[in-house]
């Protein structure tokens, strides 16, 4: 049952119906958890046992993790004026160690099951190619291994909590149920947000009254996805998979086709992946529940740090809630960066500027690693990670020579069209990243880039393009989207304080007639569904 | 003042629900729809008035490329209709008898038994069985049908066929050539060709044929399982409810050696009909016999040209009458005045047919191929052109454009 499938709609329906009877509003949360079951077992009811391993362990750890903080207080307290100053530090280091020892069996619990699953068939190709490349016959098995659904959204989300009730900064729930809604709520469990406990877990434990313009924000914001995902996404998707359908036939396609197809792929990710988190926001809204919103228009970003703070936003505040920020402030980078400081070249003005930012470049480069590994057990993703990491590693390092050039050139850093060529500079940026994405290997990845260069024919682009499944009435349609969006954008970016919904809501009832009207049959008479088309998945769900 | 608001709410959303509706029903119907010869021949079976057809003939493209209806009004007086669609499969055959019984109930029903001849595998051909199921009233048979032949995930979209049709956006400004014609159908309430379609070519096989040596052969060939148990349903439902005014027949194919397994089917077809007590007529096996020649009366491998087409109408008519009694139709006088103009362009197709198929002949062009006259806009200008540019080939009744 898919996000854009009828019965997911009908699905959303009859549990909204069910949430909003219901007499008691204390218990209102359990229609969420029961429906979450039901939509999680009716897509992967084999694995369920793996979401309810996560949810449990974690939920057993947390209250672990409390009891040792409250009898460490207690323990404490008790001994408030027998213990001097060292013996009270002596005892709350060894109970911080103690509680990391704890939080990391849940880390290494979860996350092993997680890179299990998802690497071991990575890491077993890799090491077989290294033995081998040493002459070394021994050959570590690849196994049939399958990807549960949500796995990296739910395990990436409990293991937050748990960092989170280790850090004291949440309270642990007791209810094992409420936790387990927390783990699988339905709207987000394809492909996130990855939401924090303090955000969402209360939200979803009360009971919500039925709000008439909350559901109208839900509704026009579940509509809006429907028509990012089936009118553009799954579009373009037709052109992209023929392009990258075979190792063999891609290597076939010349520079200007694969150039098309990157630039295709950019809308047809952000359409996709947005368009689903639309509809996730606005299904759980429908309830009550206010999920955070995963992106800010990402495109319009003029650097690529700031790209990444307006795309998967949740992906991005968890690796700096919990990578980057402990990586930056770890004693081995900021011992590293005190030891520059005290080189001749750190007392320099770049070297004091070098030495300063070390850290945060250093972790960034290592966050970026992750964030591509995390996209999937492959060198290609390796290198997409790599390919940001270092962009931002040398952007955040170099960042007083560019603004040097800057003040140099007498550039208005304000000005129109510096800041259009800082965003299509940055969009440049992503693009090459994307590559890594499109190409089915990190070698193609690397071919696709010398085509860039060496291999551009308007003519032969123009033919292959033609002939990749989708008609020129299909291109042109995506070409007036994706203007429609791009206005839609430049709407919100001048407006960021309130939402296209409140504004249109202002409006007179015939615009707004005409625009959600237009929007429903742009839907259903350009939207790519029923039996004719295969359904195409959500991108972000293989991840 | 909260009822004030409440109310005010509720206006909107019914206005808004009624418009989206309302505009999903007009797409769904119309503008979105499949929309060619076989969905119009399907659509004027049903305009046709109740009870006005005094024999209905129910099978694939065999049939409405093999029968011209106004040719047989013409020459013998009573009405008819094609009731087939392209490739129709075996699924649908008894609701097809049971629709032509409800909405006609004719003197005669004739069965063309292509339907019967399919592998199971290409039974489920979800494109021939729309082709019957989308273009008929959602009544008892309707649901039945799709009870018994449509899978349960794939039948909200036969309720809805929006959800199948949508994506025919793309096919305009090509489908404007049958939408004006669609209009031109509803408008007028009468179908112009009664189902008729053609190819105006001559067909000459360049490989062996066994149409001359087929009248001794009765050897036999398993059905497919599914089409047995339709054939076997229909044939029980007929006998069960008393049906005795339905005919068999097999009309004329030219055989080669890829095709000869469905020969042999035929007259496995042929002997479980006849088992039921059911008439059955192999034109496939006798069609030499009966005068149909391979290198004049075909435009392809399966289907009559005008010359053959006519051919095997008289046949038709000459059996309805002298052995089934069939009585030349009572009309009313709009009623004749609509097959009248049927009639009238019945001439002008088959003129420009010949004129055609001759052309084609002077060139050479024997094999597969040739112009396709069916009821959409582009056919009837072509033919309404060719009648104008020669007035000396018939006398045409019909009103054209420019007059």
């Amino acid at each position: 049952m898919t996000y854009t499938s009828i019965k997911f709609i009908f699905f959303v329906l009859a549990t909204v119906l069910v949430y909003f009877v219901l007499p008691w509003k204390k218990y209102r949360w359990m229609v969420l958890l029961a429906a979450s079951a039901v939509f999680y077992c009716l897509a992967s009811y084999k694995y369920a046992v793996f979401i309810l391993f996560t949810a449990l362990s974690t939920l057993l750890i947390g209250l672990w993790l409390d009891d040792v903080n409250r009898n460490g207080k207690k323990l404490l307290k008790a001994n408030k004026g027998e213990w001097d100053r060292e013996q009270k530090k002596a005892f709350k280091n060894k109970q911080k160690i103690k509680k990391r020892w704890i939080m990391a069996l849940c880390l290494i619990l979860n996350f092993g099951i997680l890179a299990f699953l998802k690497y071991y068939n990575f890491f077993a190709g890799s090491l077989n190619d290294v033995l081998g490349s040493f002459g070394i016959g021994f050959s570590a098995p690849t196994l049939k291994l399958f990807l549960p659904l949500g796995i990296s959204f739910y395990t990436f989300q409990s293991m937050g909590y748990i960092v989170d009730v280790y850090r004291e900064k949440t309270k642990p729930q007791t209810n094992p149920f409420k936790f387990l809604l927390f783990v699988s709520f339905f709207p987000q469990i394809i492909q996130g947000p990855i939401s924090n406990y303090e955000q969402l877990g209360h939200q979803l434990f009360e009971g919500h009254d039925f709000s008439f313009t909350r559901f109208k924000y839900g509704s026009q914001l579940i509509l809006w996805g429907f028509f990012k995902k089936l009118v553009i996404a799954d579009r373009a998707v037709v052109a992209i998979n023929t392009v990258t359908a075979t190792y063999h036939g891609y290597n076939k396609y010349s520079g200007t086709t694969l150039t098309f197809t990157i630039l295709l792929y950019a809308f047809q990710l952000y359409a996709d992946f947005s368009g689903g988190i639309d509809i996730s926001r606005g299904v759980a809204q429908l309830f009550g529940i206010d999920m955070i919103d995963n992106f800010k228009r990402p495109y319009f970003a003029k650097s690529i740090n700031e790209y990444w703070r307006r795309w998967h936003i949740s992906l991005g505040a968890w690796m700096k809630d919990y990578i980057f920020n402990p990586l930056a402030i770890s004693s081995a980078f900021l011992n590293a960066s005190k030891k520059m400081k005290t080189t001749r070249f750190g007392k320099t003005k770049a070297g004091a500027h070098i030495a300063k930012v070390l850290p945060t470049a250093f972790a960034s480069l290592i966050v970026f690693l992750v964030v591509g590994i995390w996209h999937g057990a492959s060198y290609k993703y390796v290198a997409f990670g790599l390919w940001n990491g270092v962009i931002i590693m040398l952007s955040t390092l170099m960042q007083p020579l560019f603004d040097g050039v800057t003040d140099k050139l007498h550039i208005n850093r304000q000005n129109f069209f510096f800041r259009v060529f800082q965003m299509a500079r940055t969009f440049l940026v992503v693009l090459v990243g994307y590559v890594f994405d499109v190409a089915p290997s990190f070698k193609q990845g690397m071919l696709t880039i010398t085509r860039f260069f060496n291999d551009q024919s308007l003519s032969r682009g123009k033919a292959e393009i033609m002939k990749l499944g989708v008609s020129w009435k299909d291109f042109l349609l995506l070409v007036v989207c994706v203007i429609v969006i791009w206005i839609v954008s430049i709407i919100q970016e001048k407006h960021s304080d309130t939402t296209i919904r409140e504004m249109l809501d202002k409006k007179p009832f015939i615009l707004r007639f005409i625009v959600f009207f237009a929007l429903i049959m742009a839907v259903i008479i350009f939207g790519i569904y029923g039996s004719g088309y295969a359904a195409a998945d959500f991108v972000y769900m293989q991840f | 003042m909260k009822a004030k608001l409440y109310i005010t709410r509720g206006v909107k959303l019914i206005a808004f629900a009624l418009a989206v509706i309302a505009t999903t029903y007009l797409l769904q119907t119309f503008l979105l729809k499949r929309i060619d010869n076989n969905t119009m021949r399907m659509e004027a079976f049903y305009l046709e008035d109740k009870g006005s057809l005094d024999a209905v003939l129910i099978g694939a493209s065999d049939v409405y490329a093999g029968y011209s209806a106004p040719y047989a009004y013409e020459k013998y007086g009573y009405t008819s209709y094609p009731y087939a669609t392209q490739s129709s499969p075996a699924s649908v055959v008894l609701p097809q008898i049971k629709e032509v019984i409800k909405y006609q109930n004719p003197k005669m029903i004739i069965v063309e038994i292509n339907a019967f001849m399919y592998k199971d595998s290409e039974l489920a051909a979800e494109a021939s069985q729309r082709l019957f199921a989308d273009n008929v009233p959602h009544d008892e048979i309707w649901r039945e049908y799709l009870a018994d032949a449509i899978p349960a995930d794939k039948q909200l979209e036969y309720y809805l066929p929006i959800v199948k049709y949508h994506s025919s956006w793309n096919e305009y400004p090509w489908k404007f050539k049958y939408l004006s014609a669609e209009l031109a159908l509803r408008q007028s309430g009468y179908s112009l060709f009664r189902g008729y379609k053609t190819v105006a070519n001559e067909f000459h096989p360049t490989v062996k044929v066994y149409n001359s040596e087929l009248a001794d052969d009765d050897s036999t060939y398993p059905l497919g399982v599914n089409s047995e148990r339709y054939l076997r349903q229909t044939l029980e439902y007929l006998k069960e409810n008393n049906i005795k005014n339905v005919v068999f027949m097999r009309f004329p194919h030219i055989v080669r050696k890829e095709a000869y397994s469905r020969f042999r089917r035929c007259n496995e077809a042929g002997n479980i009909i006849e088992s039921y007590g059911y008439d059955f007529i192999n034109l496939e096996r006798y069609g030499e016999e009966e005068g149909f020649v391979v290198n004049e009366d075909f435009y392809n491998w399966d289907h009559l040209n005008i010359y053959g087409c006519e051919k095997l109408t008289d046949y038709i008519a000459d059996m309805l009458q002298n052995k089934y009694g069939m009585t030349s139709a009572e009309l009313t006088d709009s009623q004749k005045a609509e097959w009248d103009d049927s009639v009238n362009y019945y001439h002008m197709i088959y003129n420009y047919s010949q004129e055609m198929i001759s052309r084609r002949k002077e060139l050479g062009k024997t094999g597969i191929g040739g112009t396709a006259v069916a009821e959409e806009s582009k056919s009837i200008q072509t033919i309404e052109k060719y009648a104008r540019s020669h007035p000396e080939n018939g006398k045409y009744d019909v009103v054209l454009d420019d007059e």
